[in-house]
């Protein structure tokens, strides 16, 4: 287990597999799963973004209000707090959040997803995993921009 | 002839004249009736017993006159009779009626004989009859009373025997047919223990202590060699004398085989919950599994796509790399297969009040609206129950709303929720043609569009239409919206064009009180606490609400 915080890979991809990226935005990322988080802090990083991390979706709650970042990976499974109370509550705390939830569960709530339910509670986005690192470098892109 | 002393014959007077009242209140005090007749059967005395009994007179009963009050039916042979004795010096005997002249009839036995003064010389004739009309009457109803039991026993629909040793010494109609006898010749004097399976004999001891081991059922071995599966009730009877049994049967064999249908479903119907609960433990199982799975395959082809730019194309190495980003595509595919399979469910359709449902709905999506719109909800409560799946019922609602939401995104505006009860006349409307008439409860939202082009609306009914980018939704478009109605017999009309923007009607069958029962033993679900009498503030369509 390594320590969380902030980091920066930008010249680890290849120039030709790069996105255009936007200036230093700052990208947050929930998730319990180590391999995760490092996964897409890997990614991110090497397009050139500035990430953070958390493991669970009180972790996430404090970060952001320390430093809101530009755009929240929130995973939906998480121990003590899951990814909808979380979002719901960013929601609350900070109107103009840009989420983009996750979830490699399946599980129904009614007949809505989770991903369904998240989008409800104002995530911009979803991915269900597992995803292709090419799809989420295109939807953050995509959401930084707008 | 021997002459009387004059001076005995005073007292021989007087001895006659003593035994003469003597008889005369001996026979008025008699309990039986007394009548006296000449030697050629005339009457001249009749007793005071007498006339009670025939309704006569002493006067009208003198001469022939007894004879009148004889019965119509026994007159002429009780006279030919009572003359015929008396010609011939013979004792009389005879049952015979009274007929009275206040209507009534009295059965009595007549016994006569001869009187004789000397054992050659007839004087006349007397003749005592008995009451007898209780005994006439009781000896009647027991005939009827026989009767009746007899008809009742062959026209019984129960087979009947009665069994003397084990023998079969009587057979109803349907005792017959049951046996497969075509005559009581044919089985009366044959054993029972031959043609009853197990054997009834097994209990004769029990019967015989009026301990009969009743009702039991057994196999009847039929003459053309069929079986039938019967029950028996049994008890020991007096028949002719002899001690029997008396066994009633009724043919259960339809009762047996639908016995045996019913332990045979049960097995099935358990074997079905088994592999239904099988199955749930199997979705639930792939759910947690499809989650972790889905964890690994993220890490899996999430690091091989990052390293294989690292690769040169030509190496080996990114050859193995793309095998696995290959292989780890496979599984994502299989799980996603896996999930699909958990997800497959027959909607489990139950009383739904919707006017709860839409409530709980639009209290979740509030908070979630977005600011420049504002909800305005008309809804009658209660409405009337419909049939329909809860979860289904909840995304449709959903659904709608989103993709009104979706619709009035750029300006806003003004999003209005009504829900009342309706009657539907047959109609021509393309969207309406397949409701039948009747009761139905009908959802409409309406909203400013706009910001929304034609083509969006259009769009708006493809499986996704209502999810603009598309990604990790299980599609709630309106299409999907419209099968969901459709697989509960209603229909969904969409109109442009109104003053007020977009108008979608949705219409559910209203649920016929008559078989809330039949589909549900415990009523309408979720509105135990709304299904109630309005309130005065709730009574009906007039409550606005203004949500923002």
């Amino acid at each position: 287990m390594h320590a969380l915080g902030s980091h920066n890979h930008a010249a680890a991809l290849p120039d030709a597999e790069r996105v255009s990226r936007t200036s230093m935005s700052t990208v947050l990322i929930v998730d319990d799963e180590d391999a995760i988080r490092q996964l897409i802090r890997d990614a991110l990083g090497q397009a050139g973004y500035h990430v953070s991390e958390a493991r669970d979706g009180k972790e996430g709650l404090l970060r952001y209000r320390q430093s809101p970042a530009d755009l929240v990976i929130m995973d939906i499974l998480m121990p003590d707090q899951d990814g909808l109370e979380s979002i719901l509550t960013l929601r609350r705390e900070f109107p103009a959040a840009r989420i983009i939830a996750i979830t490699g569960g399946s599980d129904m709530i009614g007949i809505l997803n989770f991903l369904d339910v998240a989008k409800m509670l104002g995530a911009r986005r979803t991915l269900q995993k597992p995803f292709d690192i090419k799809h989420l470098l295109d939807v953050v892109q995509v959401e930084l921009r707008t | 002839m021997s002459s009387v002393d004059p001076s005995n014959q005073g007292t021989l007077d007087r001895s006659f004249k003593t035994t003469e009242a003597f008889l005369h209140t001996l026979a008025n005090q008699a309990s039986i009736g007394i009548l006296l007749s000449d030697p050629h059967g005339t009457c001249h005395f009749v007793n005071q017993r007498l006339c009670e009994l025939s309704g006569l007179t002493i006067a009208t009963a003198a001469g022939e006159g007894w004879g009148k009050a004889l019965h119509a039916d026994d007159r002429n042979r009780v006279l030919d009779e009572w003359h015929e004795a008396a010609r011939h010096v013979r004792p009389f005997s005879s049952e015979f009626r009274f007929q009275r002249s206040d209507g009534t009839t009295r059965w009595v036995h007549g016994e006569g004989f001869a009187l004789r003064t000397r054992p050659s010389e007839i004087s006349g004739h007397f003749l005592m009859v008995r009451d007898i009309t209780a005994r006439k009457q009781a000896v009647e109803a027991l005939c009827v009373s026989e009767e009746r039991y007899r008809s009742l026993v062959h026209l019984s629909p129960h087979a009947i025997l009665v069994t003397v040793d084990d023998t079969i010494a009587f057979a109803n109609q349907a005792g017959l047919r049951m046996m497969g006898m075509a005559s009581a010749k044919e089985l009366l004097g044959r054993s029972c223990l031959d043609l009853i399976r197990p054997s009834i004999s097994e209990h004769g001891a029990s019967v015989k202590t009026e301990e009969a081991p009743f009702p039991r059922e057994a196999t009847i071995l039929r003459g053309d060699g069929t079986t039938v599966e019967v029950e028996i009730v049994g008890a020991p009877i007096n028949f002719d004398g002899l001690s029997s049994l008396l066994l009633m049967f009724t043919d259960i064999t339809e009762r047996k085989h639908a016995q045996s249908a019913y332990l045979i479903a049960r097995k099935e119907v358990e074997a079905y919950r088994q592999e239904a609960l099988r199955m749930e433990a199997m979705a639930i199982l792939s759910g947690g599994i499809a989650h972790e799975f889905n964890n690994c395959l993220t890490a899996i082809l999430g690091f091989s796509e990052l390293a294989m730019p690292f690769v040169s194309p030509d190496s080996k190495a990114h050859g193995h790399l793309q095998q696995v980003v290959t292989a780890s595509r496979r599984a994502r595919d299989l799980v996603n297969q896996m999930l699909v399979f958990r997800r497959q469910s027959e909607p489990a359709k139950q009383p739904v009040s919707l006017h709860v449902l839409l409530k709980e709905t639009l209290r979740l999506l509030k908070p979630v609206l977005q600011e420049n719109i504002t909800l305005e909800t008309w809804i009658q409560t209660p409405t009337h129950p419909v049939l329909a799946d809860p979860t289904q019922l909840h995304q449709v609602f959903v659904s709608l709303l989103a993709n009104a939401e979706q619709a009035m995104k750029a300006t806003g505006g003004i999003l209005t929720v009504r829900l009342s009860d309706v009657r539907m006349e047959p109609s021509s409307d393309g969207y309406l043609a397949q409701l039948t008439a009747g009761e139905y409860v009908c959802l409409t939202t309406t909203y400013n569009n706009q910001g929304t082009m034609a083509s969006e609306q259009t769009a708006a009914f493809t499986p996704r239409g209502a999810a603009p980018d598309g990604e990790g939704r299980s599609g709630v478009g309106l299409a999907v919206v419209e099968g969901v109605i459709r697989s509960h017999g209603g229909a969904m009309r969409v109109s442009t064009e109104t003053a007020n923007g977009t108008s979608v009607e949705v219409y559910w069958p209203a649920l016929n009180p008559d078989d809330i029962a039949d589909t549900a033993p415990g009523g309408v679900t979720r509105c135990d606490q709304e299904n109630r009498a309005p309130s005065k503030h709730e009574d009906s369509l007039a409550r606005t609400e203004k949500e923002r």
